[in-house]
Formats: C-alpha cells, sequence, structure tokens
C-alpha cells in the first residue's frame, strides 16, 4: 500500500528545498485519517474522504512549508478546520438539497462494513456524540482526548475562545443527559 | 463498566486507533490531484436564482415611516418625530398592515400610529379599513374631539385646528366623543366636531315611565345612568346573533341609553358564545362603563374580572388604557 502511495504522488512538482509530497503523505496519512475517524464517529468512508481534503490542501501549501518541520500541529489545525467544515456541510440544508440533486449511488453511503468494529460500549459513546452539532463534537474531541487548549481549538476552528468554553460545557451537557459523566 | 465520558472518549480512540485507510484512498487521492480543479455546477446556477430573489426583496420592500408602511408615494417629503409623521410635501398611501387599515395623505398632514389605528393630528386622510374580524376590536381613528370607530368602511378624515369632520364614503363608522357621547355616521353623511353643544341632550324619557324600575331579566352590574330618571320595565332583548346584537348595542350608545346597551351585553354574555365573542361583549362592556358611565367602581370591578377571565387576550393594551382612565388601582 505504501509503495503504491509513493509511486501515486512520484510525478509531485516540488521545490528541492520542500519535503516532498510523497514524504508528507507517507509520514502523516494514517494519524490524519485517525484523527478523522474520530470526528466521522468511525466511519471509514467519512475519515477517508476527509484526509483526501486534508492532502489535497497539503498539497496546494506544499512549496510554502519548511521541510524541517514537524508538520504534526500543522496537520492536526488543517484536519480540525476541514473535519469541521465537512461537518457543517452535511447539516446544512444546502448539502442535502445538493445531495438528493446529484443522486449519489448507494455505495458513497456509509454501510455497517464501512464503520470500524468496536466495543458496544465504545459504539454508544461514538453515536452519542455523533448526535451533538458539529461545533460541539469537534470541541469534546479536541480538548476532552487531545487534551487541546481552548486558543488552539479557536484557531483551528476559527471560532472565539469564549465559544470554545461555551460549546464544551454544552456538549458535556448534552453527553450527561445521555448518561455519561463528564467529571472534572 | 465506567460511564466515565474522557476515559470512554479516550478509549474509543484507541480503538479507532487500529483502523487503517484503505488502499483506494491513494487512488482517489491521486485521481482528485491529477484532474482540473472541480468546478462547482451549481455555484453558476444560483448566481440568478440568488439575482431574482435579490430584485424581488429589492422591488417589494416597502420603506416605513413612524410605523406606517409606505405602500405608495408621489413626490413625498416626509419626516418622523416623536412618533409623529409630518407630511411636507407629495403624497403616500400609508398602511398598518396588521390592523388592515390605509391611510392615503397629502400633504401637508400630522399623524401617528396609535393603537389599534391612528390619531390625525392635523390634515386629511383618506382612510380604508378592511372588514374587522369577529371578535377584533373596532379599529379607531383618534381626532382632536373623538375617536372615530371602525369596522370595515371607506371615509375620509379632516382635521383642523381644534375642529373636523368625516365623511362615510360605505360601511359604518361610530363616533365617540371626549365627553362619551356617541354619533352613528351612515354613507354619504358627515359628521362634525366639537359636537354641537345641543346634541348632549339625550333624547326624552320613555313615553311611560314606570315609578320602580323592574329587575332586570339577568343580573345587571351597572345602575341606570343619570341621564335617565328612571329605568323602564326591562323590554325583551331580541337578536338575530352576536353581530346583531353589537350592533343594536351600537344604537343604543348613539341614544346614550348606555344603561340599556350593558343590559344587552350582560344578557348576550350569558348565552352560549365563542370565546372571542365573549371576550368582545365583556371588552365593549367595559368600554361602555368606563367611558360612558364613568362609573369607577363598576369599572374596575369589571376589569379585573375580564383580566382574570382572558388574562393579556385581544385587547389587552386597551384593557390597561380602559382601566387607567377609570383609575383602577389607585
Amino acid at each position: 500500500m505504501m509503495a503504491l502511495a509513493l509511486s501515486v504522488f512520484a510525478v509531485a512538482d516540488l521545490p528541492e528545498q520542500s519535503i516532498s509530497f510523497e514524504q508528507c503523505y507517507r509520514l502523516y496519512k494514517e494519524r490524519v485519517f485517525r484523527w478523522c475517524l474520530r470526528y466521522g464517529g468511525g466511519s471509514v468512508a467519512w475519515a477517508e474522504d476527509a484526509t483526501q481534503d486534508v492532502f489535497v490542501t497539503v498539497h496546494a501549501r506544499l512549496p510554502k512549508l519548511d521541510a524541517g518541520r514537524d508538520l504534526t500541529g500543522w496537520l492536526y489545525t488543517v484536519t480540525a478546520h476541514h473535519a469541521y467544515k465537512k461537518l457543517r456541510r452535511e447539516g446544512s440544508l444546502l448539502d442535502k438539497v445538493l445531495s438528493v440533486l446529484k443522486a449519489e449511488p448507494a455505495e458513497h453511503a456509509p454501510s455497517p462494513e464501512h464503520v470500524v468494529t468496536t466495543t458496544q460500549e465504545t459504539r454508544a459513546l461514538l453515536d452519542a456524540v455523533g448526535t451533538l452539532p458539529a461545533n460541539e463534537r469537534m470541541v469534546v474531541w479536541m480538548t476532552l482526548v487531545d487534551g487541546k487548549k481552548g486558543v488552539e481549538v479557536a484557531e483551528a476552528l476559527s471560532i472565539s475562545k469564549g465559544q470554545v468554553s461555551k460549546l464544551l460545557s454544552r456538549g458535556t451537557e448534552r453527553l450527561k443527559a445521555l448518561g455519561w459523566e463528564a467529571g472534572e | 463498566m465506567s460511564r466515565d465520558l474522557r476515559q470512554g472518549l479516550k478509549r474509543a480512540a484507541e480503538e479507532l486507533d487500529a483502523a487503517q485507510p484503505s488502499p483506494a484512498m491513494d487512488a482517489k487521492l491521486r485521481a482528485r490531484l491529477e484532474s482540473p480543479p472541480r468546478i462547482r455546477w451549481w455555484i453558476p446556477a444560483l448566481v440568478p436564482v440568488a439575482a431574482a430573489i435579490i430584485a424581488v426583496l429589492v422591488f417589494t420592500r416597502q420603506q416605513s415611516i413612524g410605523g406606517f408602511a409606505i405602500v405608495e408615494q408621489q413626490g413625498l417629503r416626509a419626516d418622523a418625530r416623536d412618533g409623529v409623521v409630518h407630511l411636507e410635501q407629495g403624497s403616500a398611501l400609508l398602511a398598518v398592515k396588521t390592523e388592515g387599515v390605509q391611510l392615503r395623505v397629502t400633504a401637508p398632514i400630522d399623524l401617528q400610529r396609535d393603537d389599534p389605528g391612528a390619531r390625525i393630528i392635523r390634515g386629511s386622510a383618506e382612510v380604508a379599513v378592511e372588514k374587522r374580524h369577529d371578535g377584533r376590536p373596532p379599529l379607531r381613528i383618534l381626532v382632536s374631539d373623538g375617536t372615530i370607530e371602525v369596522l370595515g368602511t371607506k371615509f375620509l378624515v379632516v382635521q383642523e385646528e381644534g375642529k373636523g369632520h368625516v365623511t362615510l364614503h360605505e360601511g359604518s363608522i361610530r363616533f365617540v366623543s371626549n365627553d362619551g357621547r356617541v354619533r352613528m355616521v351612515k354613507p354619504g353623511e358627515t359628521l362634525e366636531w366639537p359636537l354641537p353643544a345641543e346634541a348632549a341632550v339625550v333624547r326624552a324619557p320613555p313615553p311611560e315611565p314606570e315609578p320602580v324600575a323592574a329587575a332586570p331579566q339577568v343580573p345587571v352590574i351597572v345602575a341606570p345612568t343619570p341621564k335617565h330618571h328612571a329605568a323602564p320595565a326591562p323590554a325583551p332583548i331580541h337578536y338575530v346573533d352576536a353581530d346583531d346584537l353589537l350592533r343594536q348595542v351600537d344604537t343604543l350608545r348613539s341614544r346614550g341609553e348606555f344603561a340599556e346597551a350593558v343590559r344587552y351585553l350582560t344578557h348576550g354574555l350569558t348565552r352560549e358564545l365563542k370565546p372571542g365573542t365573549r371576550e368582545r361583549f365583556s371588552f365593549e362592556l367595559g368600554i361602555i362603563l368606563t367611558d360612558q358611565m364613568h362609573d369607577s367602581a363598576k369599572a374596575c370591578a369589571h376589569w379585573k374580572k375580564h383580566t382574570a377571565t382572558y388574562g393579556e387576550g385581544r385587547y389587552g393594551v386597551e384593557v390597561q388604557r380602559a382601566s387607567a382612565r377609570a383609575g383602577c388601582g389607585r
């Protein structure tokens, strides 16, 4: 699989001093995919779509990136930003109308085998988190699991720091109502 | 198993971390990178739709002044200060859509929103009022010496310095002067204000006054008006429906027979009525007690009962004003 990935992106036209796209893809694709998998509630198809979105951005921005720099932080922000956009778009009326107009084939819809197998407890939690609005869902994952600070979450989602606190409190309240203990 | 949210999320993240992207993802990404930038086909399709919506909004958007929507206007120069609309030049068709009233006005005129209706301070206005549906209070056009109450009609109001007149084109209106006298105006008639002094004389007492007032057919909560020396034996009350009863009440009010109007309304309230009609009867009854019989005690008792029954209801603001006029709560 990795070999395929390397050959696929060998055509990338990049300056010599920059990190190559294939290097970047090889190094970070699984990490980006896993972040996306969380935001997409364990849907593989959703996570793969979001991962592609992230690497399309990486491809466009790569010439400006520093070859020696660890891209993890930057990629985390880009991934969160894209995942949030995608979740919001999917909840919008326009997207619902367009998906009807486009009459997407059935195989694009997530099927049970496209969802990662988890324990029953985890599935229940992923489903509960999936009921949250996009912004609350993102804030819950980024804060409670990744331990990101309010300012980092705010920057990634292009919202204010105050809003992050409100969204976190609202999201945890909703999950508490569904039987989860928020703790400290 | 713990239901701790943070722990649960971390466990979920660990379980999800075991998943791998499919090889198809690489191929799809390659296809996306090699294909020309995707054109969102629906954006050009939305452009004419958006333009049409904007055009409709621009052309149908009505301006407003002092709480009136400007439906039409010609060479209008106007301003509104402290709620008073002052037309310096031109003419306009103003509307209070929620009340279904339109006023065709030509400068110079000063007028003001006074719900439900308007106050003409100076100048003339052709007024058209949509038929008031069952239960809605009459629309009121306030002038210097009273109020024109309208149930659906067209008329011309002219308000000059300290005097004025109204000419009725169609429908029916009732003029309630500030001293409580009521005049009905028929189509083609013109009524001038202030009402002449002689108009204050109440019609002659009934032909055969009884020395002792007989008990009314139903409990009446007001005494006969001071204008009557003795109350006649209560005549049987006949009416076809609620509208007919209200018309008869209007006629009685125009004759100054307020106690009789109260008796009619009280009788009506003992019958089975639609909730809106019942509230209207109760409201009219309170207005007569307040503004025409000036019986503060009974008016206040009535408004208290009315508010307890209907709450804010359809006439909330008017009831509050009438209660204030009656001096309730002082």
